[in-house]
């Protein structure tokens, strides 16, 4: 008997509990739209808050409530589940890393004094830093402290940035003091190493691959422009192969052929490309001169067919005389390097040259590490 | 005599004797001078001069932008050569207008303010600011703004800032006493503006000399009608003595509110130099491009006080010093407490740069620093009463969420905190990345 | 006075937490911020109270006069996830501003053992209705200056050079332990 009454005390107080609790759902219903659960089960769940929301939730509420908003980190593959969850066609997003845009390490940029204080970044930047140049990293590594990949190397003074393992979470753009971490589509392979607003004059004495503002690239590749005293790369093609060659600082970088780790931190790999470079002046002087021969030939035949008719010898000299001062200067400062390989290559010798001090520039630049 | 004084502070080597008797000399002009755009607190000036004009000495260069700014003129006569930035105090480069100077010192007409005893407070208030005086005891924030306080906040007391706890420094203390008569008509005129009809003149009383040079000149002094009460008060010497908040709480018992100033309080804090500053703009119509400059430690030869144009670069005070001696490692603008270390001695002088401190290799802290060890000596020493050990654990942890602002800010970043650490830790500058970072978020980095 | 003597009891003698070492779950996942550990505190003085009231009407009400006594502690559990899940419906829709500061705690805080612990205590002690109000409440409070006092330090510890090895849980259940230790020290105020 009172088994009974108990069963049926605890099944009494089951039922109740479940019959209020059936009508508390009724009566106390909260809507909130399904599809906020839905887009949260898709996000990266890393809630990093790169968005600018707090948390995966918070950017799910978000994004269903109409903001128009993607997610960094997920990329373009979760905005597509998204858009497809909301019905809507996907924002393009592009995929986009961090890059900083300073290879003045310690042997490249002049220090100006011992720094002494706390070893961040954020306390160095209150002095100023030690470095003369007032826009470069500052290599204390408070990005390197934030990244949560370790996609940041710290070494002779600047940080470089590995693409592949960097996921565009903006957390080391937001620890920078100086601002000298850009996010840049990840497509993109053309890049200004440098980040100086300072005058050319100033620039060119406190470090040696600053940008000095001369304007050349911009004058040969249209996808560079200048923003202030400092070449950027804004163009959506991946520019032209030349581009780093005609810098006369070397601030301009690659990455189709160099890993910016060692292009910014390898001697290696910097030498190898300081022999391209002079290489391909060697090869544009040789055209240049080739081009000037066959402007000569033509001329003289045409001199020869006018017989004794009147040259124009000051059209000529106008239109020489600026290639000719491009090439000495040229001549001058790469004097060295041009002698060293004076038996010009032809255009295959030297790819394949180049393939061959590629894998051991990379070596080097691991030792390094 | 009994010196007043308030909670807290530190008694940290002074260091005054090398130069506390040495009598200002003129500095002789170097030949280019560099006169920084940003030397003042509040809005940046709008620069009147270009490329390849000629100034005279006193002549408007760079005109203030603004009600919370202040002028900037030529210290000497002869050519513009650029308008580039230059090397500024605090690290970074500044606009700046490097002028060469042409040996002959040819100066613009100077406008006095007729019978300045009598002349009426908007009168001299627009002779102050047209000669852009700042405060120049560090702070440079424009002395005509400071002086008209709202109307809602009157003001009964006028403090002189004599302290000088700075060590070190001498620059103060050899105004008080090479000039004192000069400083107190000037400090007569500000009480005037401000309508205060006390006026205290707080002097360390390591400086006895300044202390007897003031009250001598006070006894023979012509009161005006509206003050009732002056009088020098010797102080204690303790650092930080010559911090406005401590210097009102030791002279008149009043605490300046968390985020208040002075004015609150109805006091205002006006450094002796400013006080000749303004005597100078006042009597003679002469702008600020010129204040004494103390060079010492023990890295230079011949400390000394200087007459010194502002502009002048500091490598050449150091060349009138004698020079660097051998083991000379670190450049400080301003004292060892709050002075600010240099990378280059290219630097130019400002209207706030009160001296410059050479210390040598065996003088300067070496940049490891150990864990906090809680034996609270920063909390009994903080003049302000706030926990310095927990503000810079937060900040160099990064856990700026749980740092209140108005404690943060409270700081006054005297140093004693980080003077008396027993395991060295930088503790102010800790303090000043905390306050960096709240900054940045203001500005919306 | 009786009720007085109690509540020191509840609050600090016999503290659920230091004490009797009931709802050690919130005590040490929900402490590492002060301000949580404070919503946190509010929602268990807030269930507890509601839950201790319940539990002694359906015991005294219910199980008493028909001698199933010993249903009590499956009759509570069942009793008092019904009334968390309720409340926390209705805060929702009542109040979106509490929600908003307990909400996330109210789940956690039905699986929490202090709540059932009270409420059996204050049948097994055959307090009044209000003794069993006075022990809930004061218990719970008791509960929230353990949880705060815990997360107070937990945030000065977490600023400190703690040596790598006792980082984290390690340095926190030492100071939970040191923090009982002293608990202990209130024994002396009531003798007996």
């Amino acid at each position: 008997m009172e088994i009974l009454y108990a069963v049926g005390i605890l099944s009494g107080l089951g039922v109740l509990a479940g019959a209020l609790l059936a009508y508390a759902s009724k009566v106390f219903y909260v809507k909130e739209d399904p599809r906020v659960e839905e887009v949260d089960s898709i996000l990266p769940q890393a809630n990093c808050g790169a968005c600018g929301y707090a948390g995966c939730r918070d950017f799910a509420k978000a994004i269903v409530s109409g903001e128009d908003i993607v997610c960094p980190v997920g990329g373009p593959s979760v905005a597509e589940l998204v858009a497809q969850i909301l019905g809507k066609e996907a924002a393009e997003v592009e995929e986009r890393v961090a890059f900083v845009k300073c290879a003045g390490t310690h042997d490249r940029a002049k220090k100006r004094a011992t720094y002494h204080g706390v070893k961040t970044c954020a306390a160095a930047h209150l002095v100023g830093g030690d470095k003369e140049c007032r826009y470069g990293c500052l290599g204390l590594g408070d990005c390197a402290a934030v990244c949560p990949t370790d996609a940041i190397t710290i070494s002779r003074g600047v940080a470089v940035i590995d693409p592949e393992k960097c996921i565009g979470c903006e957390l080391c753009v937001q620890a920078c003091p100086v601002n000298v971490i850009e996010m840049v589509p990840k497509s993109r392979k053309m890049h200004v190493v440098c980040n100086s607003q300072d005058p050319p004059q100033v620039a060119r004495k406190v470090c040696d691959v600053a940008c000095i503002a001369c304007k050349i690239c911009t004058r040969t590749d249209k996808n560079f422009t200048m923003e202030g005293n400092v070449a950027v790369f804004t163009g959506s093609e991946g520019g032209l192969d030349t581009a780093p060659f005609v810098c006369p600082t070397n601030a301009i970088m690659d990455e189709s052929k160099y890993r910016a780790l060692e292009f910014v931190l390898s001697d290696a790999v910097r030498e190898a490309f300081e022999q391209d470079k002079a290489a391909y002046k060697e090869r544009e002087r040789a055209e240049r001169a080739k081009r000037a021969a066959a402007r000569k030939a033509a001329q003289q035949k045409k001199a020869a067919a006018q017989a004794g008719g009147e040259a124009n010898p000051a059209t000529d000299k106008s239109a020489a005389k600026p290639s000719e001062d491009g090439d000495k200067k040229d001549d001058s400062k790469k004097s060295n390097e041009s002698n060293k390989i004076d038996s010009s290559p032809a255009d295959g010798d030297k790819k394949a040259k180049k393939e061959d001090k590629a894998p051991k520039a990379e070596d080097t630049g691991k030792e390094g590490e | 005599m009994i010196s007043k004084t308030f909670r807290g502070g530190i008694h940290p080597y002074y260091g005054k004797e090398l130069a506390a008797s040495r009598e200002t000399e003129k500095l002789p002009l170097p030949d280019q001078f560099f006169v920084s755009l940003e030397q003042h607190i509040g809005a940046p000036v709008k620069l009147l001069v270009k490329k390849g004009d000629e100034v005279k000495a006193g002549q408007l260069i760079a005109e203030a932008g603004g009600f919370v700014s202040a002028n900037i003129h030529a210290p000497t006569s002869g050519k513009v050569t650029s308008t580039d930035p230059v090397d500024h105090v605090s690290g970074r480069k500044v606009p700046a207008v490097t002028i060469k100077a042409d040996g002959n010192d040819e100066w613009v007409d100077l406008e006095p303010v007729d019978s300045p005893e009598s002349a009426d407070p908007k009168t001299l208030l627009d002779a102050i600011r047209r000669a852009g005086v700042v405060g120049m005891g560090g702070a440079s924030f424009p002395t005509h703004v400071k002086l008209s306080p709202p109307d809602d906040k009157p003001i009964d007391t006028l403090i002189l800032n004599g302290a000088e706890c700075e060590p070190y420094l001498t620059a103060d203390h050899r105004i008080m006493v090479e000039k004192p008569r000069e400083v107190l008509l000037g400090a007569l005129l500000e009480a005037r503006i401000l309508g205060a009809s006390r006026l205290f003149i707080g002097v360390e009383d390591n400086k006895p000399d300044a202390i007897k040079a003031l009250e001598d000149e006070v006894e023979g002094l012509q009161l005006p009608e509206n003050i009732k009460e002056i009088s020098v008060v010797p102080l204690e010497t303790k650092y930080p003595q010559g911090s406005e908040k401590q210097l009102i709480k030791a002279i008149t018992d009043r605490n300046v509110p968390v985020k208040g100033l002075p004015m609150d309080v109805g006091v205002v804090v006006s450094n002796v130099a400013t006080c000749y500053a303004v005597w100078d703009a006042v009597y003679n119509g002469r702008p600020v491009i010129e204040r004494i400059v103390t060079v010492t430690g023990r890295g230079v030869v011949e400390p000394g006080n200087y007459w010194v144009r502002i502009g002048t670069p500091v490598s050449h005070l150091i060349e009138a010093a004698g020079g660097y001696e051998d083991d000379a490692a670190k450049l400080i603008i301003g004292g060892p407490m709050m002075g600010f270390a240099q990378g280059t001695d290219a630097v130019p002088t400002m209207k706030s740069t009160n001296g410059v401190l050479v210390q040598t290799r065996d003088e300067v802290q070496g940049p490891d620093f150990a864990p906090c060890i809680r034996c609270a000596r920063c909390v009994e020493v903080c003049p302000m009463n706030l926990p310095p050990f927990l503000l810079a654990a937060a900040a160099e942890a990064g856990r700026y969420d749980v740092l209140d602002q108005d404690v943060l800010f409270s700081c006054v970043e005297c140093g004693s905190c980080a003077y008396v650490c027993p395991s060295r830790r930088p503790l102010v500058q800790f303090i000043r990345m905390g306050k960096a970072y709240f900054r940045g978020q203001k500005k919306g980095k | 006075m009786e009720y007085l003597v109690l509540a020191i009891n509840a609050m600090l003698i016999s503290n659920l937490v230091l004490a009797r070492f009931l709802g050690i779950c919130p005590f040490l996942g929900v402490s590492k911020r002060l301000s949580t550990a404070v919503g946190m505190s509010l929602a268990v003085l807030f269930v507890m109270t509601m839950a201790s009231t319940v539990t002694w009407m359906v015991y005294h009400g219910v199980l008493a006069p028909l001698h199933l006594e010993y249903l009590r502690t499956i009759a509570f559990i069942l009793v008092i996830a019904a009334l968390v899940q309720l409340t926390e419906m209705a805060i929702q829709k009542l109040s979106p501003v509490l929600y908003e500061a307990l909400g996330i705690y109210l789940p956690l805080i039905t699986t929490n053992c202090a709540i059932l612990g009270v409420s059996i205590d204050t049948i097994e002690k055959g307090y009044s209705f209000l003794g069993m109000l006075v022990y809930a409440v004061f218990g719970s409070i008791g509960f929230g200056i353990a949880l705060v006092l815990f997360a107070g330090i937990r945030e000065r510890l977490e600023l400190s050079d703690v040596p790598k090895s006792w980082e984290g849980a390690a340095s926190s259940l030492i100071v939970a332990g040191i923090l009982s230790l002293a608990f202990m020290g209130f024994a002396g105020l009531i003798p007996g």
